[in-house]
């Protein structure tokens, strides 16, 4: 079966995400192929954070989506496109961390990465009153990209959900399977080793 | 425990506005007494933020186009078994 052409885009670009959805379970492929271009840099953001790895991030991001069609009729329609695809996201990210790694995710994460050790911070200098200006946005992803590669993957993945995905601590919960209290934690120890390897850059009087 | 371990151990909550107000009257006293934990406060928020201010990625057209590929080969999968 020959796939329908693509629909003009003006109309369907300012559709809501439900709108494209519902065409979507009826079989309109373009309004799946909309929902992708709307939301596949975000997720490719997540999925890259996620995993750390430009491969699994490529593969993670083509299987969610694929997930996602293959689950649509799952949809419930009341809720929120969007928040149903990070979930779908994460899970495939998660996925492929644990082939990568060849253990489960949830390694001995609770003993010594959650020890009071992991708080007390080394480097302490004032920090420039706009960082973020420092940087062009390309070389802060690259930055961000790759101190994120180096903190342990439970952390990561709670700091993507909570501060970048601005996902709640009850979701987030629920999405990793982990109490709110070990949410909360490894929140506070991912913000905290973040800071940590941010403080070259932004460091007042340092050029890094 | 020493305010300095307990502010640190509360960081986070208080960034995210989730501390009682006593609590955080106490941190944020301890703060302008405490110059390491002001900056470390300091610091810690801004990396929130830049972390947060974070550009979503460029998607290269291939695949976009891998993407768009896998969802066809499945449709024609399922529509060509019956
Ligand atoms: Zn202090």
């Amino acid at each position: 079966m020959a796939a329908p052409d693509i629909a003009p885009p003006n109309p369907l670009f300012k559709s809501l995400d439900l709108d494209l959805v519902h065409r979507a379970k009826e079989g309109d492929v373009a309004s799946f192929s909309e929902l992708v271009s709307r939301h596949e840099r975000k997720i490719f953001r997540l999925t890259q954070h996620i995993t750390g790895n430009r491969e699994d991030a490529e593969d993670a991001l083509q299987e969610a989506f694929l997930k996602a069609y293959t689950k649509l009729d799952q949809f419930q329609e009341g809720s929120q496109f969007y928040t149903w695809l990070v979930r779908i996201a994460v899970n495939e990210s998660l996925m492929k961390l644990r082939k990568r790694r060849n253990t489960p995710f949830t390694i001995s994460l609770d003993e010594p990465l959650e020890s009071d050790d992991g708080l007390i911070p080394r480097e302490i200098g004032q920090w420039e009153d706009n960082p973020e200006s420092k940087f062009a946005q390309q070389e802060l992803r690259e930055i961000l990209d790759q101190q994120l590669k180096s903190m342990p993957e439970a952390f990561r993945t709670v700091l993507v959900l909570r501060d970048l995905e601005q996902i709640s601590t009850e979701e987030t919960a629920r999405l990793l399977e982990i109490s709110v209290p070990a949410v909360k934690s490894r929140l506070l120890r991912a913000r905290l080793h973040l800071r940590e390897k941010l403080n070259k850059y932004f460091e007042r009087g340092k050029s890094a | 425990m020493s305010t300095c371990k307990k502010l640190l151990t509360e960081l986070s909550s208080y960034l995210d506005n989730e501390l009682d107000s006593d609590l955080r009257v106490e941190i944020e006293t301890h703060m302008r007494r405490c110059p390491d934990c002001h900056i470390i406060i300091d610091s810690t928020r801004k990396t929130v933020q830049i972390y947060r201010g974070c550009d979503a990625y460029e998607v290269p057209t291939s695949l976009h186009e891998r993407i768009e590929q896998a969802v066809k080969m499945h449709i024609e999968k399922s529509t060509g078994k019956c």
